[in-house]
């Protein structure tokens, strides 16, 4: 145990020599300690996970809310650390995208009894579920607005060659003047075959990632039928649940378990064929076709489904929301779909410039003390980022 | 005031109420043309240095999806960066969180005095009692058990997973192999000593290393136990008496070794 102890102090030593600013605001209560210029507002929540808070600039006028994250014993987690990692080098690699979360600044704190990572975020009150599932009108420019914005932030996820995984309004934060954010990129994954290879110093390249995916209702069929490998396409289903969900205001397919959730996406996009069965590969898969003794189902319209959808809609459901992964639009095609002209900006939509996400570093890291030390170098690096001048 | 001059003056009057009702009724109609405009609704400008520059013009009128968004909360809400009210609309949307230039400005602050290191906010301030024990925020949003792609009946799936594994020589990995394998190499005979004694387990080694024996021991488990981020205790659930007389008679404490395993420890 000293020794695990005495490699944490070194590693948060590093990070707080770098990091320690000279005054602090301590709530003894909650045990938290942060940098003096900020003034608690409220304590806004408190779980397992740690404590969040609101906080204010002092003296600042209008004040900026920001939401304070403390993580407690995130140094003797392994999962909690690899998350961490995971979706810091994710927002540190999209930062400074509208459409998906921006991290505000981050710091380690290693005196008793305040220790821990503290994640500073801006405060944004909503996420789309909470909108959805509201009584607010939404009229069809709204959801051309939203729908948009979320695809220009998974344009920019995609064009980094990372697969989001679990796409739902939940993890859609919207702001008041409704600016939608992507967050959670817990369960992402950099799909670059460039970057499989290095990890395994293999010529036969097979992506292989595993089975970890999120959140049933948004599930594409070739994750419920198949075990094969799959691709960005999963998170295109999730935005045609999504935009489904828009004019239904509920999730369009709420299976209790994962046949259940076949079975409602059958009474709606009807029997699959015979050959995309064939190619899921699995018998689960095979008993569903027409030659076993379960009911056939056609297909119901979308447009009998929400008659007051627009054609436009209409038609983007149905491109999102298709049986066969490759029949599906890209990104880029959704995003150039007709439904989406009246609020597109073209100019407006970027890639991410800084080519395919790498992710070989996680081959690297093969121990605790290891993990530990690469947070502090993220959040260190981070921080350095932070104080540089701007360009 | 003759008869003529007294209907000159009612027909005025007509006449003058007519046009504000006409001009009242075109004034709606604009203003709901206008909000069908999709350059109505745009993201404003949420640098602040900008605001001194539209002060005393005249407000913007929000839109409607934050009249809808107040009134369905029906209480104050702040936007997390705007306290009064709504600002003009910035066509330009500026990508960069204002925040983020905002971070570097306390430490040029005249109020950090190193006199004064500790300041000790007064706990009153702020109210604990209405605080929502199931608020979230991110990064680390929602932190919940995720669900595995193969659900525990899918004995096909499981079987052909396992089949696969076989054949590539790998195995799916504890996913808190390493936090074990720290532990292992920290633990000692003290520790065995209390624990098996007086079920002192200081360190939480020895229910890991148990969920570490279920995990390898039954492959339903290692192909579809859920990624939890939270130790909420609900894994102590999965042990019964029956598995833990099975695991007395079971020695997996090398299985990794036995095989190779998946190089990609990262699910």
């Amino acid at each position: 145990m000293d020794c695990m102890l005495k490699d944490n102090t070194r590693a948060l030593n590093v990070a707080s020599n770098l990091t320690a600013p000279q005054q602090r605001t301590i709530f003894t209560k909650e045990r938290i300690s942060i940098p003096g210029y900020y003034e608690i507002i409220q304590f806004l929540g408190k779980g397992a996970y740690g404590t969040v808070c609101s906080v204010k600039f002092k003296g600042q006028n209008p004040p900026a809310k920001i939401a304070v994250k403390k993580i407690s014993n995130i140094f003797s987690k392994e999962i909690l650390l690899k998350r961490a990692i995971r979706e810091l080098k994710f927002m540190d690699f999209f930062k400074g995208h509208k459409n998906i979360v921006n991290l505000i600044d981050l710091e380690i704190v290693t005196s008793s009894p305040y220790d821990g990572l503290y994640c500073y975020q801006e405060l944004i009150d909503y996420d789309l579920a909470k909108v959805i599932h509201s009584s607010v009108q939404l009229s069809e420019f709204h959801i051309k607005y939203f729908l948009y914005q979320i695809l220009c932030g998974l344009k920019y996820i995609h064009s980094a060659d990372v697969i989001h995984r679990d796409l739902k309004p939940g993890n859609i934060l919207c702001t008041l003047n409704g600016c939608l954010k992507i967050c959670d990129f817990g369960l992402a994954r950099g799909i670059h075959a460039g970057f499989f290879q290095c990890q395994t110093n293999s010529s036969a390249v097979q992506p292989h990632i595993t089975n970890y995916v999120a959140t049933r209702w948004y599930r594409a069929p070739e994750l419920l039928l198949s075990n094969q490998p799959y691709d960005k396409s999963v998170d295109i289903w999730a935005v045609g649940c999504i935009l489904a969900e828009f004019y239904a205001r509920k999730p369009v397919f709420m299976g209790r378990d994962s046949m259940h959730q076949v079975f409602e996406i059958i009474k709606m996009l009807g029997t699959p064929d015979k050959d995309l069965l064939v190619r899921f590969g699995t018998i689960k898969a095979w008993n569903l076709g027409k030659h076993s003794n379960n009911p056939v189902y056609k297909k119901i319209p979308w447009s009998s489904i929400f008659p007051f959808a627009s054609p436009e809609a209409i038609n983007l459901v149905e491109s999102l929301l298709h049986w066969d992964s490759t029949h599906r639009l890209s990104v880029e095609q959704a995003i150039s779909h007709p439904f989406l002209n009246e609020v597109r900006k073209p100019d407006d939509e970027p890639v991410c410039l800084q080519g395919p996400f790498d992710f070989t570093y996680e081959s690297e890291l093969n121990s605790m003390s290891k993990l530990r030390d690469y947070l502090v170098e993220e959040v260190n690096g981070f921080k350095a980022e932070l104080s540089s001048p701007p360009l | 005031m003759n008869v003529d001059e007294k209907l000159q003056q009612d027909e005025n009057q007509i006449h003058a109420l007519f046009h504000k009702k006409t001009s009242g009724f075109l004034t709606k109609e604009n203003a709901a043309t206008k909000l069908k405009d999709p350059d109505n609704i745009r993201l404003r400008n949420l640098n602040f240095n900008h605001r001194k520059y539209f002060k005393g013009e005249k407000k913007a009128k929000p839109i409607p999806v934050q009249e809808n968004l107040e009134k369905l909360f029906d209480r104050k809400v702040d936007s997390g960066l705007e306290s009064d009210g709504l600002t003009d609309i910035n066509l330009d949307y500026i990508p960069d969180s204002p925040l983020i230039e905002k971070i570097s400005e306390p430490g040029h602050s005249t109020l950090i005095t190193p006199k004064n290191i500790i300041h000790l906010q007064s706990d009153s301030d702020l109210i604990i009692e209405e605080c929502d024990r199931n608020y979230d925020c991110g990064p680390f949003y929602h932190l919940y058990n995720y669900e595995n792609r193969i659900e525990s009946d899918d004995y096909e799936a499981i079987i052909e997973a396992i089949i696969k594994d076989e054949i590539s020589g790998t195995y799916p990995v504890f996913e808190r192999e390493l936090e074990y394998q720290e532990l292992k190499g920290l633990v000692r005979k003290r520790d065995y000593i209390l624990y098996y004694l007086f079920s002192k387990d200081h360190m939480g080694f020895f229910q890991l290393k148990e969920e570490r024996l279920l995990f390898y021991a039954y492959p339903s488990i290692a192909y579809t136990s859920p990624l939890r981020y939270l130790d909420n205790g609900s894994e102590d659930e999965l042990f019964t008496q029956e598995d833990d007389e099975l695991l007395q008679t079971l020695d997996f404490e090398n299985m990794s070794s036995m095989r190779t395993l998946d190089s990609n420890i990262w699910h």
